[in-house]
Order: C-alpha cells, then structure tokens, then sequence
C-alpha cells in the first residue's frame, strides 16, 4: 500500500528539451520507451532538467527530512511502458548541494557545488527576474542563465509515476500542487524569456548534451508543492 | 464549493511575504480603531505589522483568476481585541495596492499606489543572503521605503489560522486558514536576529501619526512559501 514518504515545499526552474533519441532509450530499462510530450507547450520534449530551490522537506510525521533544504538540479526522461502503456518519469541524475542527498533515494544523486543569484525586479503587476544557477560535481557542471518577464502563472495539480533509471523497481508517486509560468515555449510561441543559456559540461551526460540538443521550453514554478508516496 | 467545516470559501492567494512589526504609540493606534475594540500586541510585543506582499497569483473561490491576479501591495494592521467578547482579530487599518482591481478592496480600506520590489538572493551551497528592497509611492508622492538584508537558513513549516476585520468597518470579517513557511528574521523577545541590514522610512500622510520616529522595530519575519485561504464566518 502507497503511504506518505514525505513533503516538499520548493521553487523550480523546467528546462525542456529535445536530445538525441537513442542516447536516451539506452538508459530506460526494457520495455520502456522514451516517450515526449505529446502536444501543448512542451510538445516534442523528451528530457527535462529540473532546478529545484527546495525550502524545506519534511518526512511523513512532519519532522524535517534529513534533505530538508536543498539546490539540485535533476534530469528526467518521459517514458511509457510498451506493454501495459503505464508511464513514468525516470530520474536519469541529481547534482546536489546537500550532502544527505547523496546518492539520495533513486542511487543517482552525486554532491555538487552549488551556487545560485537571482534578482527580481517588479514595479505594478511586471515583473522581471534574473536567475543564474551553477551546480559543479566531480564529472563537470550543469549551469542555468536566463532573464524573463514573469506572467500570470497558471494553477496546476497532477500527479506521475517516478522510477530511478538504475532500479526501475523503484516506484514513487508525487502528487503536486503548484504555479506554472511558461515563459519560454517553441512550440507554443510563448518567448517571454531571453538570454537564455544552459550549459552542461557533466560527462556523464556528454551523449545527451552533444550540442544537438534543441530547447523546448522554460517554465517557472514559484510555488510548488508535493507529496511523495511508495511502498511502506 | 471548497468549506471548512461550514464556511464558504471566498478566496485564497498564493504569496511571498515580509512582515515588520512595530511597537508604536498606543493611544495613536488605539484612535484609528472602531470601538469597542482594543489595541492587543502579538507574542514579541509588536502592536502595528506593516506586510509586504508579492502575490503570485489571487484566485475566486471556483479556483479563476481573482481580478487582481498577480500584484504587490503593502498592508498595515494592528493586532486587536474585545475584551467585551473575548474575541481577537486583525484589524486592517489600511492597504496600499498596485493593482486598480484592488481597490478599495476587500476590507473598503485599499488606496491605490505604486509599489516596486527589487529583490536579490544569492545562495552558496545551502546558505542564502537575501537583500528586499520595497517601496510604496502614493499619488502625493509620499513613499514608505525600507530595505533589509539578511542571511537566511532553515525555514519553519508554521501553518496558522486567524480571523481579519476592517478599522473602515468592523462587521467585515474574513477567517484566513495559512498554509506557510515562516522564517524569523529578527525577533528582540527570542533573542533572534539574521539581519544584516535594515532600513524604514515613511512619509505618507495617512500612516504619519504611527511612524513619527518613535516607533522601534521589534520584529522581522519572511515567508517565502505561503498560501491563504480565506472563508466567510
């Protein structure tokens, strides 16, 4: 039976992406298939890096969690399962600030140097937000630039499957609640952010990121809100 | 339509939030409310909180955009009581809003201004510095302006429900169930204090028998993660 593992209060940055489909399906483990978002504003994205700012988590009983605070940024593949049609989301890798963190629940986590500055500048109801996240690990970097006009977010809850690409046994389901601001999207026209720059020197990506890759869309998260559920 | 218990949702807001709180001269205060409540003070002595709010998104009560969706305002409140009941409240003395939808607002005590926020947060590994500063502009051009700085660490799940009435009008009554993460900035009574930099200036005509120079700043608190749901009685 699915119980209460923990809660996460955070702010997020989504990077969507489209990179090279068989680097990709190489880390899913059989029968699972790399699977891209479909339609919308992030149609064609079949990885997306997620920076989280986590404020606090906390475990079931409402202690904070030994990661109670945390700047990571984590790599995620859409997929589906070829037999059943079941999807999930697998974490392919997290580079963390925290040190609790590693190797974390999904064994993929590795501790990075995180550094992070971001200036927000509003007058009335615009608002302008500069954001620069650098997290550096053994193997190389992952590090965000951008600037964009903040617009009004749009209240979203849902809830995924997530497995870890090095024990798909491992399943987990997060239930969220959170403000999205899509602030850049190819397919949906939307380009209310420029100077955008992300750059990943981590080698153990370095199939992924080979400069081939092409950006989906950025969105915003100010507010988020998850609970996480598996097996007890 | 959400309830709790058997009250009506009105709305909610999802917000960042820094909240200063002054201990000024009683018997100003204690004129500007509607008899026959009293002046009370929070847990640190504080007996006016002015609020800053950068709210990311106000919502109806079917969950749509509020018309005032995305805005910033600063609002002035005083921790209040009827001994005759036993009853205690917020009372909103008055709000100072971006947005035109937002006025006068839900407690009729909204004027309109210009309100600008430069925020900068710098975080290396889990240590973060945050720098605020805020200024609210009214069409006279007097200003509140204040800055602040501080180091920021961990953060306290500190959910709180409390009741809010108007000085415009006190049969207004809003009960405000908060989901949030507070964190204590500065607080003379705990013996807390993260600032590094602080710094208020008020000219506005309508707050200037509070701030008159004698006010002293007792406490400072941020919530960076917060949402409101606000029932009807």
């Amino acid at each position: 039976m699915a119980t209460l593992l923990n809660v996460t209060r955070d702010t997020k940055i989504q990077v969507r992406l489209r990179a090279g489909l068989p680097a990709l399906q190489r880390r899913l483990p059989h029968p699972w298939v790399v699977a891209p978002s479909a339609q919308g504003p992030h149609a064609g994205a079949n990885l997306i890096a997620v920076f989280s700012e986590v404020l606090l988590r906390q475990d079931a009983g409402g202690r904070p969690a030994l990661d109670a605070v945390d700047l990571s940024v984590t790599l995620l593949i859409p997929a589906i399962h070829a037999e059943t049609q079941d999807s999930a989301t697998f974490i392919l890798r997290v580079l963390t600030a925290n040190p609790d963190a590693a190797p974390g629940r999904y064994r993929v986590a590795v501790l990075a140097t995180a550094w992070r500055a971001r200036t927000m500048v509003g007058e009335g109801q615009h608002t302008t937000v500069t954001d620069e996240i650098l997290l550096h690990a053994v193997d190389g970097a992952i590090e965000l630039r951008l600037e964009y006009d903040a617009g009004v977010p749009v209240r979203m809850q849902w809830s995924t499957t997530v497995r870890s690409v090095v024990d798909s046994g491992l399943e987990r389901t997060y239930r969220s609640d959170a403000l999205v601001d899509v602030v850049s999207s190819e397919p949906g026209g939307i380009a209310q952010a420029r100077d955008v720059h992300l750059r990943v020197t981590d080698a153990a990506l370095s199939d992924l990121f080979d400069s081939t890759e092409r950006l989906v869309s950025i969105a915003v998260v100010p507010w988020f809100f998850r609970e996480e559920c598996g097996a007890d | 339509m959400a309830t709790s218990g058997t009250a009506p949702l009105l709305d909610s807001m999802i917000a960042e939030r820094i909240l200063l709180g002054f201990q000024v001269r009683a018997e100003a205060l204690q004129s500007r409310l509607p008899a026959p409540w009293r002046v009370g003070s929070t847990p640190a002595g504080a007996n006016l909180v002015v609020i800053f709010n950068e709210v990311f998104l106000n919502q109806d009560a079917g969950g749509a955009p509020a018309p005032d969706a995305t805005t910033r305002y600063l609002g002035v409140v005083v921790p209040g009581r009827r001994p005759d009941i036993g009853e205690e409240a917020s009372i909103n003395l008055r709000i100072f809003a971006a947005h035109p939808q937002a006025i006068p607002g839900k407690y009729r005590t909204s004027f309109p201004a210009v309100v600008r926020r430069q925020q900068r947060l710098v975080s290396e590994g889990l240590a973060t510095t945050v720098e605020e500063h805020c200024t609210v502009r009214v069409p006279a051009g007097e200003e509140i302006d204040f800055r602040l700085r501080y180091t920021r660490d961990a953060v306290a799940h500190t959910p709180t429900r409390s009741r809010g009435r108007s000085a415009a009008d006190p049969a207004i009554l809003r009960l405000y169930r908060v989901d949030q993460l507070a964190y204590t900035v500065r607080d003379a009574s705990q013996g807390v204090d993260h600032v590094l930099d602080f710094a208020f200036r008020a000219t506005v005509t309508d707050l200037s028998d509070l701030i008159d120079g004698t006010e002293r700043l007792l406490t400072v608190a941020a919530s960076p993660w917060y949402h409101r749901r606000v029932y009807a009685e």
